[in-house]
């Protein structure tokens, strides 16, 4: 029995990160690590910030002030909003995977799942289309799609399909740090389920940190390592899930958790 | 204040090392949504367990052995006080680990059965037993094999194996809990009413897997409403309504 070693350092540091549109509008005070592998839920009411504070962290949206900082594949540490426009966008299509709430928002519809996934890996220079193909292929596999929908346009896919296809598009290219806000909102509990098993085997398989924003506690419980509570902007309350969950210690918190329906 | 009479024993009837103390462990919840109700579960709670032993907390309902094994596995968090892990390079105190820490903990450390099945729906019970040994980077097929021989020896039949277990009846989704809290080797195992719901058969099968993990030299804290299990696995117990404030 020997103490645990950790070796590991945060793939994304978030320092005291401000975006405010009015008073308590927005998300203030963030501070947090994030470490490989772990997924990270923010959770709260709508309104709240998360999202504000999510496109903040995947380079959408400029913070009013504080650092998010990345520890990028080649050993460079990149402050988010210091690299410039050019080398950002470059980051947000390799490294980062923003996976939307609405599968319509992060797919092109007018072009086939294969090129939605295909265009992704074109982004960072793929060029072989038959090794193209063969990844999309393998790729629609791995969120169970049929392959043979290959050619069909994403209007034709349920809403789970295209929340599917949209993951397999935002995998493609090997994303480190992949932001996902509300993935299953919107989606019938069966799809749901299958969702949530297909995101935490992948997660696992791939060791991706992600960020994920959720209002629904019972979707963090499954798929979150940790929590941060958000409430008027601020986090109120963080820690491990399950803590979070079963002894959550500030008012908010606790009425959050009281407030959860089970069938 | 109590101090379990057995810690200052120990240190000179036997040589087998302490691997968990608690000590002057405080637990208050303060609900906040019914009018700031303040519950003291326990003040100054103070014990040791040393490997391949066995502590029972005894005590009625409410008195916080439930809630004491939460604490020492980090999903409650403690009003105050001490929970030292005592490992061969180092101590440890859980209370004040970061998450990170504490998911190498679980991982590798302190295993924990609690009464009822928390699944993710649709994954397969074989997969919920081998996930712990997956979660240590053990080979899939070897992860297969021994999370089969654990169903197996559990009864839990074959034709399962491949199902969900949130259908199953409350006995099988205790015995797929079980498989899960040991397949994989922790130095420290608490153990929540184990075999609450299950029938005699299997409950001499979860003794015996108590008495392997203890041979192996596994420290164990457990909760025991049955008494046959208690008087078959005990070397020590302790009363929390005698510990209580």
């Amino acid at each position: 029995m020997k103490l645990p070693v950790l070796n590991e350092q945060p793939i994304l540091k978030v320092k005291d990160v401000n975006k405010l549109y009015g008073i308590n509008r927005g998300c203030q005070a963030i501070g947090f690590d994030l470490y490989p592998g772990e997924v990270l839920g923010i959770v709260g009411e709508s309104g709240s910030g998360k999202s504000t504070l999510l496109k903040c962290l995947s380079g959408e949206c400029q913070p009013d002030s504080g650092d998010i900082i990345f520890n990028a594949l080649s050993g460079e540490v990149l402050n988010l909003y210091e690299i410039g426009e050019a080398k950002r966008r470059l980051l947000m299509r390799s490294e980062f995977g923003i996976v939307k709430q609405n599968p319509r928002d992060g797919l092109r519809l007018s072009v086939s799942a294969g090129a939605n996934i295909g265009e992704r890996l074109m982004a960072v220079g793929e060029r072989h289309y038959g090794g193209i193909r063969s990844t999309a292929s393998s790729w629609l596999q791995q969120v169970e799609i049929d392959a043979e929908r290959i050619d069909d346009f994403p209007q034709s896919f349920s809403g789970g399909m295209q929340q599917r296809l949209q993951i397999a598009r935002v995998l493609v290219t090997k994303p480190r740090l992949v932001m996902m806000d509300e993935p299953t909102g919107g989606l019938d509990v069966s799809v749901q389920a299958r969702l949530l098993d297909m995101i935490r085997t992948l997660v696992a398989n791939l060791n991706l940190s992600v960020v994920i924003v959720t209002h629904d506690l019972a979707v963090a419980r499954l798929l979150c390592h940790r929590l941060m509570v958000m409430q008027k902007s601020r986090v109120i309350e963080s820690g491990l899930t399950d803590q979070i969950l079963d002894d959550p210690q500030h008012p908010y918190t606790q009425l959050l958790v009281s407030s959860v329906l089970t069938p | 204040m109590n101090i379990n009479v057995q810690e200052s024993d120990c240190l000179i009837k036997s040589n087998k090392k302490i691997r968990l103390s608690v000590h002057k462990l405080a637990k208050v919840f303060t609900m906040h949504l019914q009018n700031s109700a303040i519950i003291d579960i326990f003040s100054n709670l103070s014990l040791s367990v040393e490997e391949g032993s066995c502590t029972v907390l005894l005590g009625p309902s409410g008195m916080g052995k439930s809630t004491l094994l939460k604490s020492l596995y980090g999903n409650y968090m403690i009003t105050s006080g001490e929970i030292m892990l005592h490992c061969d390079d180092g101590n440890l105190d859980v209370a004040k680990a970061s998450p990170q820490i504490i998911y190498e903990l679980r991982r590798n450390i302190i295993g924990y059965v609690s009464q009822f099945l928390r699944v993710v729906p649709r994954v397969p019970a074989l997969n919920i037993v081998m996930e712990p040994l997956l979660n240590r980077g053990v080979e899939k097929v070897q992860a297969q094999e021994k999370a089969k021989t654990l169903l197996t020896r559990l009864n839990i039949p074959e034709r399962l194996w491949s199902l969900s277990p949130t259908t199953f009846s409350g006995g099988e989704q205790q015995r797929i809990n079980i498989a899960r809290g040991f397949i994989a080797h922790y130095p420290i195992l608490l153990l929540d009413e184990p075999t609450a719901s299950l029938d005699a058969y299997n409950r001499g099968v979860v003794i015996e897997l108590i008495e392997e993990a203890k041979a192996r030299g596994t420290a164990i804290v457990g909760i025991f409403h049955d008494e046959i299990v208690r008087n078959k696995v005990a070397d020590d117990v302790i009363n929390l309504a005698e510990c209580a404030a």
